[in-house]
């Protein structure tokens, strides 16, 4: 069985080029995007994400959806006017 | 695939010349198994299985020897409610509605991973009385071949009320029943599989009437925006992780899409969204506890 690692799937989706923080909630990792990722829009890169998490002891690879604000401050901003 | 607007779910619900024959020689067997047996109590939830069950005993039945019931709390979603009633009206099932009470036992909103056990010793306990004052010989349910090779603890309770399962017992599965109920006009035929909200928590953490209402209410809101096929929102304390139709995955994770998912499941009551990179999995909260090995191991991200 693989040994699970938060710290290890993390490291291993920013060399992927998915720029995120990873949280475990048991064998599940939540990629939390940072602002302006949209990495895992691409179907190589996700199915290459979900291969890592595997590999890093989770059985299960979500993204958080991020408040728009939260992806675009600038946005945020100006519509907060 | 989008038939007439639905969603029909991974399936070949069609029939072809080569397997006609033989589903109709199910079919006809079950007629003959429920003229030997004469007289039904049926445990109806209104999904493919237990709709179809219900549609042929009608058929081969008088109307007094057979009654669907359906066991209502608040695990049972009320859309699902309201499609039992829909098709028991348009193939004039005789329903009863029964409350069950679930979740007032703690062994079952303690959430093991034999919680379905609870559940279905609380909905045979309710409805054999029923059967008895009813003089129904009988109490069947609508569970099929495929699934007998699923972990189901509920199945124990079944046995130990003398529940039977003529659908498994003559070896329909799930595709046999779809192609079925499609050839005769039961609306069911492309519903997706709909278990209980329970079934959205993970092992171990408490089952309240509060979090099953956000879990549908949640399901509801994603459905408003047109999301037609096999979905399910696990709760993950104040994150909904949403399990999509795998072939929607994508679609849903653009900057805009995503915003609209994301509101939507928040207006909810869920402070945090995250979409499952996978998709929609049956089963998914019994790999995730490890009480089952993960039964597709090369996923395909879509």
């Amino acid at each position: 069985m693989t040994a699970r690692s938060r710290e290890g799937l993390e490291r291993a989706l920013r060399e992927l080029g998915v720029h995120c923080a990873v949280e475990a909630f048991d064998a599940l990792a939540v990629a939390v995007p940072e602002p302006g990722d949209r990495s895992l829009e691409r179907e190589d890169v996700r199915r290459r994400a979900l291969e890592l998490a595997r590999a890093h002891g989770f059985s299960h690879l979500a993204v958080e959806l991020r408040k728009s604000e939260d992806l675009h401050p600038d946005r945020a901003t100006l519509s907060g006017d | 695939m989008i038939f007439a607007g639905h969603y029909v779910s991974s399936m070949q619900p069609a029939l072809t010349e080569a397997n006609e024959g033989e589903l109709r020689e199910k079919e006809r067997l079950l007629a003959e198994w429920l003229r030997v047996h004469r007289s039904v109590l049926i445990g109806f939830s209104g999904g493919v299985d237990s709709a179809y069950l219900a549609c042929i005993a009608v058929e081969v039945l008088d109307t007094d020897s057979v009654l669907a019931v359906v066991g209502k709390s608040a695990s049972y979603p009320e859309a699902q409610w309201a499609a039992a009633r829909d098709v028991a009206r348009a193939f004039n099932i005789p329903v009863l509605e029964v409350d069950t009470e679930e979740l007032a036992d703690a062994r079952y909103t303690a959430n093991p991973t034999n919680r379905c056990y609870f559940c279905k010793t609380e909905l045979w306990s309710r409805l054999a009385p029923i059967a008895a004052a009813r003089g129904l010989t009988y109490i069947v349910d609508g569970t099929n071949a495929d699934d007998l090779s699923d972990y189901r603890p509920g199945a124990r309770a079944a046995a130990e009320w003398g529940v039977l399962s003529p659908l498994a017992t003559l070896g329909f599965t799930k595709a046999d029943i779809r192609a079925l109920s499609r050839q005769r006009g039961i609306p069911t035929w492309r519903q997706p599989s709909a278990p209980c909200l329970s079934s959205r928590i993970p092992y171990g953490t408490q089952v309240t009437s509060e979090r099953l209402r956000r879990i549908e209410a949640a399901e509801k809101s994603l459905r408003d925006l047109g999301i037609a096929g096999d979905l399910r929102v696990r709760f993950h304390g104040d994150l909904a992780r949403i399990e999509l139709p795998p072939n929607e995955v994508a679609a849903w994770l653009s900057p805009e899409a995503a915003e609209r998912l994301r509101a939507s499941v928040v207006d909810s009551g869920f402070a945090r969204v995250a979409v499952d990179l996978r998709g929609f999995r049956s089963g998914s909260l019994n790999v995730l506890g490890g009480i089952v090995a993960d039964a597709t191991p090369n996923e395909t991200a879509a």
